[in-house]
C-alpha cells in the first residue's frame, strides 16, 4: 500500500499552557484533498503549519511518504516540495512577475526557466495580462490569484491553503474556488485546505477532518462527514439540523411524534435518537403527495427568511425541518408564515444519533 | 545677505581652485563619518534585527537603552570617549586620543543607536507573516531574512541616512576627542566652528556650504539606491 503523502502521528502542540492541537493520526492521501474544517480557534491553522513544516510540534511527528525529515537539510528539501497560500495574499513589493518568480529564484533556477514557468502559471489562472502590474495595484481577487500562481509556479507536490477566500467578496470567492478545484483535479496535486465554511469544504470534495478545540472530532469522505456528523454539536457546525427526537422501533424505521419514518437499515441503534437532516435533502411541496419511497409529513410554515439568493423555509410538524425555495416559488405560492406544506425526504437522508441525554 | 553671497562665492572658489587644505578637510570628514557609519551599520543592523525580530529576556530594556542612545548629546559622547582614550584611561595605552580613529569611535557611538533603533522599528512594523510566506515558498532561514530586509529596504536605508547624518553633523564629540588639529583631525564641522570664532564668516559659510553639499551628495546616493530599487529585490539562490 502506498504511504500517505502526509501522515500526522500523535501530534500535540501548545501555546504556553493552552492546547492548540492534539491529533492522534491524520493522513493526507497522495493526489487527494483534505479539508481541515473547524470554527475559529479550533487549531486547524496550527495543524496546517505543522504539516507544512513551518512550525515544530511540541510532541509527535509528521511523515512525508513514510519518511521523517530529520536534518535541517531534509526539512528544507521537504518544504521545497510544498507551498502555501495564506488568508492574505502577502505579496512582496514589486511586480506580479517578480512575485511569481520568487520561489523559483530561491531555488536558483536559470532565468529562462523562471520566465517560462511564470508565464505558464499566470496563464493557468488566466491572469497573464497582470504580469507587469505592481503587486500593490491589484484587487483582492487578483492578488489572491497571483498568490496561488506564485505557489503553482514552483510545481509543488503538496499545496496548503489557509482560508484563502476569507477576504474575498462572494463573486471573487466563487471564482477562486472554481479555479482551484479545476487546477487540483487537472494537476493531480495533493492539497490541504483550511476553512470554517462547510460549503467550501463540500465544494472541494475529497476528505474532511473536523477539528474542535484542538481535537480531531471526525474524519472521512466529505459527503459522509457532512451527512453523517458524529455528534449533535458537529451536526450544528456542519449545517445539519436536529429535526426531532424519535425512537428506533426496528432496523428500518423510527417513530417520531406519531409518525413512522423509513430508514436505511441501521445497525447498533436503538432507543431514543436525535434525527439529523440536511436542508438540501428536504423537498417542500404544497400537495400531500410524496415521491415513491420517500418519507413525508405535513407541517406549518414558521419562518421564511432570505439567505443569499434563496429563501430558507422552516416547517414545524412531527419534525422541524428547514428547506430552501427559490424566490420564484415563494412568490408563486404566495408563501407566508402559517401556510401548510408537505416535507419529504429519502430514507438515506436521515442520520440518527443516540440521544445525548440518555446515551 | 552680502555675507552669504560672499560665502557662497568663496565656497565655489575653494572648490574650483581645489584648495588643498579644504580638500583635505573634506576628505577627512568623509572618511571619518563614512567609516563610523559603516561600523555603526555593521553592528547596528544585526542588533536592530535582533531587537526587532526576536523575543528574549531584557529585550525591552535594551530597546529602551538604544532608543535613549538615539538622542545622545555629542558633547557627552565626546567626554566619555575622551575619558576612555585619555592617557590614564582604560584604552589610553593605544594612544588614539586626538587622532581620526578616536573621532571615528566617537561618531560610531553616536550613529550606532540611531541605526540599531531605526532598524528595530523598521523590522517591527514589517508584517511577521512575510517571513512565514517566504519560508512557505521554499526559502531557507537566511533567504527569508534577506527577503525581509528587502521588504524593509525603505526604512532601513532611511536608518543609514539618519546614522550618517548624525555622524556628519555632530561637532562636540570630534572637537573633544580630535582636538581640531590642522592637517590631522580637522573636519568640516570643527573647521567651521573655528572660522566663526575667528570672525572669518565667509570661510565659515563656505565650509558650511561644502558640508551641506557633501551631506546632500551622500544622501542623494542613498536615496537613489532606496527609491531606484522600489519594487525590487534580489535573492540569493541557495548555495
Amino acid at each position: 500500500m502506498e504511504p500517505a503523502a502526509i501522515a500526522v502521528k500523535d501530534v500535540e502542540h501548545r501555546y504556553g499552557a493552552k492546547l492548540a492541537v492534539q491529533i492522534p493520526y491524520l493522513a493526507v492521501p497522495r493526489g487527494g484533498t483534505v479539508t481541515l474544517l473547524g470554527p475559529n480557534g479550533s487549531g486547524k491553522s496550527t495543524l496546517l503549519r505543522i504539516m507544512a513544516l513551518l512550525e515544530l510540534p511540541g510532541r509527535g511527528q509528521v511523515a512525508f511518504s513514510g519518511e521523517l525529515p530529520a536534518t535541517p537539510g531534509q526539512r528544507l528539501a521537504q518544504r521545497r516540495s510544498m507551498t502555501m497560500v495564506f488568508q492574505d495574499p502577502l505579496l512582496f513589493a514589486g511586480t506580479v512577475y517578480r512575485n511569481v518568480a520568487y520561489g523559483l529564484r530561491l531555488r536558483g533556477l536559470p532565468a529562462a526557466e523562471v520566465a517560462g514557468r511564470v508565464e505558464r502559471s499566470l496563464a493557468m489562472l488566466g491572469i497573464a495580462d497582470l504580469k507587469h502590474r505592481p503587486a500593490t495595484a491589484l484587487s483582492g481577487g487578483e492578488a489572491q490569484k497571483v498568490a496561488l500562481a506564485r505557489c503553482l509556479a514552483v510545481e509543488p507536490e503538496v499545496l496548503f491553503l489557509d482560508e484563502p477566500t476569507t477576504h474575498l467578496d462572494a463573486p471573487a470567492k466563487q471564482a477562486f474556488l472554481s479555479d482551484l478545484g479545476g487546477l487540483l483535479e487537472r494537476l493531480g496535486l495533493t492539497a490541504v485546505f483550511v476553512t470554517h465554511d462547510q460549503s467550501e469544504a463540500r465544494s472541494l470534495g475529497g476528505r474532511i477532518a473536523v477539528l474542535e478545540g484542538g481535537y480531531l472530532r471526525q474524519e472521512g469522505p466529505a459527503e459522509q462527514v457532512l451527512r453523517r456528523p458524529a455528534s449533535l454539536s458537529l451536526a450544528g457546525f456542519l449545517g445539519a439540523q436536529c429535526a426531532g427526537r424519535g425512537r428506533v422501533v426496528s432496523a428500518t424505521c423510527v417513530a417520531v411524534n406519531g409518525i413512522t419514518l423509513a430508514l436505511e437499515p441501521v445497525r447498533e441503534r436503538s432507543g431514543l435518537v436525535d434525527i439529523i437532516l440536511r436542508s438540501e435533502d428536504v423537498l417542500l411541496h404544497r400537495g400531500d403527495e410524496a415521491g415513491d419511497g420517500m418519507n413525508s409529513f405535513r407541517g406549518k410554515v414558521t419562518a421564511v427568511a432570505l439567505e443569499g439568493q434563496l429563501y430558507r423555509v422552516t416547517l414545524a410538524g412531527p419534525l422541524t425541518v428547514s428547506a430552501y425555495l427559490t424566490a420564484h416559488v415563494v412568490r408563486a405560492w404566495s408563501l407566508t408564515v402559517g401556510d401548510k406544506l408537505t416535507a419529504s425526504f429519502y430514507p438515506d437522508a436521515l442520520h440518527l444519533l443516540p440521544c445525548e441525554e440518555t446515551a | 545677505m552680502d555675507l552669504l553671497v560672499d560665502g557662497f562665492r568663496q565656497a565655489v572658489l575653494l572648490i574650483v581652485t581645489r584648495d588643498p587644505e579644504v580638500a583635505g578637510i573634506t576628505l577627512l570628514t568623509l572618511r571619518v563619518s563614512g567609516t563610523a557609519t559603516l561600523f555603526a551599520l555593521a553592528l547596528g543592523l544585526p542588533v536592530g534585527l535582533a531587537l526587532g525580530l526576536r523575543q528574549f529576556p531584557g529585550r525591552n530594556l535594551l530597546l529602551g537603552l538604544v532608543n535613549t542612545g538615539m538622542g545622545l548629546p555629542p558633547v557627552v559622547v565626546g567626554l566619555f570617549v575622551a575619558l576612555l582614550l585619555w592617557r590614564t584611561g582604560p584604552l589610553g595605552s593605544l594612544g588614539l586620543m586626538y587622532s581620526p580613529p578616536a573621532m571615528i569611535l566617537a561618531q560610531f557611538v553616536i550613529a550606532f543607536p540611531i541605526i540599531a533603533g531605526l532598524t528595530a522599528a523598521a523590522m517591527q512594523q514589517l508584517d511577521p507573516r512575510i517571513r512565514l510566506q517566504s519560508l512557505a515558498l521554499g526559502a531557507s532561514g537566511s533567504q527569508a531574512l534577506w527577503t525581509m530586509l528587502g521588504e524593509a529596504r525603505l526604512p532601513l536605508l532611511a536608518a543609514v541616512m539618519a546614522g550618517f547624518g548624525g555622524a556628519l553633523s555632530e561637532v562636540g564629540a570630534v572637537m573633544i576627542v580630535g582636538g581640531n588639529l590642522k592637517g590631522l583631525t580637522r573636519v568640516l564641522t570643527t573647521a567651521t566652528v573655528m572660522e566663526v570664532r575667528m570672525g572669518r564668516f565667509e570661510t565659515a559659510i563656505a565650509l558650511g556650504l561644502i558640508l551641506l553639499g557633501l551631506s546632500f551628495a551622500v544622501n542623494l546616493l542613498l536615496t537613489m539606491l532606496q527609491q531606484g530599487g522600489t519594487g525590487r529585490w534580489s535573492l540569493r539562490p541557495l548555495q
